[in-house]
């Protein structure tokens, strides 16, 4: 601790030294309750961790230049609220909370258990009781001392919320699949850019510095001409949502359904919807692991092909893969068999002269050690999510695209959903990436959109 | 058309079906034919099945459903299912029903009828859709309003402009989202002064500051470039949420001009700002006025100043060296480090050249920060920067051999190993192992380099130094390595026995396998050999490999171990194995007495871990020893 306040104060007289560094970026557009002003020793005591991260953040901003150098001042904090924080949501809030520049304030859940974990942890980081607790999410978003949002709910709520946060002048760091069909995807970014919000979807393998290795190798020739990109989605599988038969509901302070039920069609409580993570994630197309991997694995794909407008053609599964084509003549195969043994969400990129594969082991696997051009496997290994968490709280500051921003998680969400449509329909569909729409389709394209219930909108 | 797995009911059978309203909602999932699913909606059906069907009827009704599922926007439970299917079937029937049900339903249901309406863009439903706009309950008035601004006509506009002044704060805010959207579409069809004059209008209106936002937003881009000057109005703006937006919109409007406005404006803001600007003058690589940015680097605030350098980095040329250079003449390490990484990311691949010429010329820190940037720009490794590692400055030798390790060539790879065995200078010892490590693990021909490294080891008399290299060995790994390696671990010097035990240890291919049964085999029975038993043990545990090729390991290695503790990590390879053939093996192992107990406790436990072969687990038990 002594450590932490030397380095304090050695900072503060660095800081004084620099012309109004002291008043660097102040997220002055909101006004602070003196409840939401952390005092200064229990906020450091949340700061230490974030050296190492700092040093890596892939940011052209310096530290020191948006107060991430230990010295915070509150009005340089951004304050966080956390919407829906379940297990997911309970690792990224962990990536929040290590942040030194982070306050975190507020918490949204219908489940009562999950507001009073996520509130008692807070608090006791903080020393305090000042985490607020809302059931009602529009009562965390109406409030102007929240900054950002992180929005960790089911797939359910997660375009739908996004669209109200970005809408009451809120930054997103929305979890993962963001959209739950085509429309949404379109629509997610439309929003953002309109609401000129920082949006960041959680496919935290952008700042992973292997994976984002293996993209650049693909994205800048290294591999020669493109030729196909795999992604490796488990559990390809596509079928419509359902409805059970009714059970007592729980008390609405408890579990409050007609909220939890948000966007999703009308159904009678049944506990088998409780697990967020699985409801109805797809939509009309409850999305296995097209979507759920697919928001990952594809995502990097679209990153190799340097985010281009989605694949124009899918086909139905064969043996395991479905592959869908890119205007530029590159396959996006999608594959369930012959996984790379790479741990999960394992990619490969293959061009006319090398090809890499990067997974979650950490590892890369290359065609020639030339490509590394002097750089190590070793180093290239993996690191925490934290690093996406940083990349979207130096954007909220500098107003800067996260790599995982919204148009490029609309085109990768959009590949997963055609997939999904090909699977479903079980042929070969055509997508036009300039009306976004099937070509000459009329089933695949109902399917592009479903209607919400009332009363949301998007 | 149809599904793969498409389940038909015969009309018989579905007839009976509906007499008795049995089917369950998972099989309405599979109904394709419209008749059938309409059947299911006349009927007194369950709810659920009614939902399903509107599900199947958004992707294959028509017209002919329309009436059917209309009815059902009035059922609280149903209408969102229904709304489903009216959305997704293209048609003026499906608009018709959804203005029929606004004037029959209320509240939450009349809400999702508008926003239906809206998602449509039914232009013939302005009218409607007016009538609701200033309705006593915000919620559906609201509603109307963002349906009006989705249909983003001139009609539907010219209703959300009159309405603003008849409504309350809370529906405001939805009149204002109506118009942004409204505008929006006109700026898609090229109409850019009437999107301007609406922009303008939700500006002055009394709206909350997101409204505000978007519409400033909208403002700007509508204008172009006569839009600068309120770009730059926001740049200045006191209140920091119009900051930030000018450094969004500074992102997205087009044209040299708006560089040359920030290029000012990055002169003119107070320092806490002009860091942000230079952010956001680098996110515009195209058209970016680089000498703007040059010139900040001499800022007085420091974020400033390396904010201008990293940005260089990122959309810099080869002209951005000499300034790059000129800004790390001092001591300051942070801004040496910024400089580096700059000249390490341009693009420009001019810069290659410019520095290594540079080079050739430089002393000092500035040699020193040539050398680091290319090395980092992975630029093969120049006679001037072998000639760097004799360098009289020790600054200069320790960034070519961290260069030399990431750039030297496989044809020259004898430097590294000379400066190693024989360095000029005694303190660069460390960071010639380290540089030749580096070097050695990226070598395309790793059997090459492993040949050239064993035979430097020959020359080696230091016994640490031939430790480093033989830790140098195991991280290139391959055939030769492991020769190496294997035969330094039965020499008779302490140091080699201990760097190559323990590089055994961790050494990541399967074929060490053998080498380690072969020295557990030679070895006295000393610390060492525990150690190659260990690493035969761990390849056993942990590596992949066909089931037989692990039996045969574990029953190899139950030869070989001889301490109680070595004979239990055998007996773990079986556990992490169910089988027949490890149970087998652990029947075996109990008949040594010294393990007898936990071998039968393993045997047991496999027992109960081998699915569906009862018989030949009970065979095999059965030889267990009583």
């Amino acid at each position: 601790m002594l450590n932490v306040l030397v380095r304090y104060f050695a900072l503060v007289r660095y800081l004084a030294t620099c012309n109004q560094v002291c008043g660097f970026f102040p997220l002055s557009g909101r006004i602070m309750t003196k409840k939401h002003l952390v005092p200064r020793r229990q906020f450091l005591k949340t700061s230490v961790a974030t050296g190492a991260a700092a040093a890596i953040a892939p940011t052209i901003i310096p530290s020191s230049a948006i107060g991430r150098d230990g010295a915070t001042p509150p009005s340089e904090r951004i304050v966080v609220g956390g919407i829906g924080i379940g297990n997911r949501g309970l690792y990224d809030l962990g990536c929040f909370l290590e942040q030194k520049d982070v306050q975190f304030a507020a918490v949204c859940d219908v489940k009562e258990t999950r507001r009073v974990l996520v509130k008692k942890r807070v608090d006791e980081l903080y020393g305090n009781q000042n985490c607020d607790m809302f059931r009602d999410y529009r009562e965390l978003l109406d409030k102007s001392y929240i900054d950002a949002v992180l929005i960790a709910t089911g797939p359910n709520w997660h375009c739908t919320m996004s669209m109200y946060a970005a809408k009451a002048g809120k930054d997103i760091y929305c979890e993962k699949p963001c959209t739950k069909n085509i429309e949404q995807s379109l629509i997610l970014a439309d929003t953002i850019r309109r609401t000129a919000r920082v949006f960041q979807v959680g496919t935290q393998r952008r700042n992973l510095p292997h994976f984002a290795f293996a993209c650049y190798l693909a994205r800048t020739g290294k591999l020669g001409k493109l030729k196909r990109v795999y992604a490796h989605p488990a559990g390809m599988r596509a079928f419509s949502s359902g409805w059970l038969p009714g059970e007592p509901e729980p008390a609405v302070d408890v579990v409050d359904w007609d909220t939890y039920l948000g966007p999703a069609a009308w159904r009678p409580y049944h506990p088998t919807w409780m697990n967020g993570f699985e409801f109805e994630k797809g939509g009309g197309l409850v999305g296995g692991g097209v979507l759920e991997w697919g928001s990952h694995c594809v995502d990097l794909c679209q990153w190799a092909v340097d985010d281009c407008a989605p694949p124009i053609e899918y086909n139905p599964p064969v043996d395991g893969e479905i592959v869908a084509k890119y205007e530029s003549g590159v396959e996006l195969v999608f594959r369930e068999k012959n996984w790379i043994p790479l741990g999960s969400c394992p990619v490969r990129f293959e061009g006319e002269t090398g090809w890499v594969e990067a997974g979650d082991s950490g590892k890369m696997v290359l065609s020639s050690p030339a490509l590394l051009a002097g750089r190590k496997v070793e180093e290239i290994g993996d690191y925490p999510a934290t690093f996406h968490v940083r990349d979207f709280l130096d954007c909220v500051k500098t107003r800067g695209k996260p790599k995982g921003n919204a148009q490029a998680a609309c085109n990768a969400h959009i590949a997963c959903h055609a997939a999904n449509i090909a699977l479903f329909l079980n042929r070969k569909v055509n997508f036009d990436n300039t009306t976004h729409s099937f070509i000459d389709d009329a089933e695949a394209n109902r399917l592009r959109s479903e209607a919400l219930r009332e009363p949301w909108r998007l | 058309m149809k599904l793969k797995n498409t389940f038909r009911f015969p009309s018989l059978v579905l007839a009976s079906l509906l007499l008795c309203s049995s089917w369950t909602a998972a099989q309405v999932t599979t109904i394709t034919s419209e008749p059938e699913l309409i059947t299911i909606l006349q009927s007194d059906g369950a709810a659920a099945d009614k939902a399903m069907a509107c599900k199947r009827l958004a992707i294959y009704g028509s017209e002919k459903c329309v009436a059917d599922v209309g009815k059902l926007l009035r059922d609280e439970q149903l209408s969102s299912w229904a709304r489903i299917t009216l959305e997704a079937i293209p048609g003026k029937e499906s608009s018709q029903v959804l203005r029929e049900a606004a004037d029959s339903v209320k509240g939450r249901l009349l809400i999702g009828v508008l926003n239906s309406i809206g998602v449509r863009r039914d232009v013939d439903s302005v009218e409607v859709l007016a009538k609701y706009v200033t309705d006593a309950d915000a919620g559906v008035a609201s509603a109307a309003a963002v349906a009006l601004g989705r249909i983003g006509n001139e009609t539907s506009t010219e209703v959300l402009k009159k309405s603003m002044a008849k409504v309350g704060d809370e529906v405001r805010s939805a009149v204002a989202e109506g118009l942004v959207l409204s505008a929006e579409a006109s700026m898609m069809l090229g109409k850019l002064d009437y999107a301007m004059e609406i922009y303008d209008s939700v500006r002055k209106a009394k709206v909350p500051q997101q409204r505000i936002v978007e519409a400033t937003r909208g403002a700007i881009l509508s204008r172009k470039t006569a839009g600068i000057p309120l770009l730059i109005e926001e740049l200045r703006a006191p209140e920091y949420f119009r900051f930030q937006l000018g450094l969004s919109v500074a992102r997205e409007l087009e044209g040299r001009e708006v560089d040359q406005a920030l290029a000012s404006e990055l002169a003119k803001a107070p320092a806490d700002r002009a860091a942000l600007i230079l952010v956001a003058m680098a996110d515009r690589p195209a058209t970016v006025d680089v000498q703007a940015i040059i010139k900040a680097i001499a800022a007085e605030a420091k974020p400033v100043r390396l904010t201008a350098l990293k940005s260089l980095g990122l959309v810099g040329d080869v002209e951005c060296v000499t300034p790059l250079l000129d800004a790390c003449k001092g001591a300051d390490t942070e801004l040496t480090d910024t400089v580096v990484e700059a000249l390490s990311k341009i693009s420009d691949a001019r810069v290659d050249g410019e520095l290594a010429k540079r080079m050739e010329v430089a002393n000092g820190s500035v040699l020193v920060v040539l050398i680091r940037a290319l090395g980092a720009r992975g630029v093969p490794a120049s006679d001037g920067m072998v000639k760097a590692l004799n360098d009289a400055d020790g600054n200069v030798r320790n960034a070519a051999f961290v260069a030399l390790g990431d750039t030297l060539p496989a044809s020259k790879l004898s430097v590294l190993v000379n400066q190693f065995l024989s360095p000029k200078y005694a303190a660069d010892q460390d960071v010639a192992a380290t540089s030749l490590k580096t070097a050695a693990i990226r070598m395309p021909d790793r059997e090459a380099c492993a040949n050239e490294l064993s035979a430097a080891l020959t020359q080696i008399k230091k016994a640490g130094l031939k430790a480093k290299l033989i830790e140098i060995l195991g991280a290139v790994g391959g055939t030769k390595a492991l020769a190496t390696v294997g035969e330094a671990a039965l020499s008779s010097e302490e140091a080699s026995k201990d760097s190559a035990t323990k590089v055994l240890g961790n050494w990541m291919t399967i074929d060490a396998a053998p080498m380690l049964y072969s020295l557990s085999e030679k070895m006295p029975d000393d610390k060492y050999r525990v150690r190659a038993v260990k690493a035969y043990l761990r390849i056993a545990r942990q590596f992949d490999m066909p089931l037989q090729q692990r039996v045969s390991m574990a029953e190899s290695a139950m030869k070989i171990a001889r301490q109680p503790e070595e004979k239990k990590l055998v007996l773990d390879v079986l556990k992490r194995n169910p089988s027949l053939e490890m149970l087998q093996l652990a029947v075996m192992f109990a008949a040594s007495e010294d393990i007898k107990a936990e071998a039968v406790a393993v045997a047991n436990e496999l027992a109960g871990k081998i699915p569906n072969q009862p018989e030949k687990v009970k065979a095999i038990l059965d030889k267990l020893p009583k």
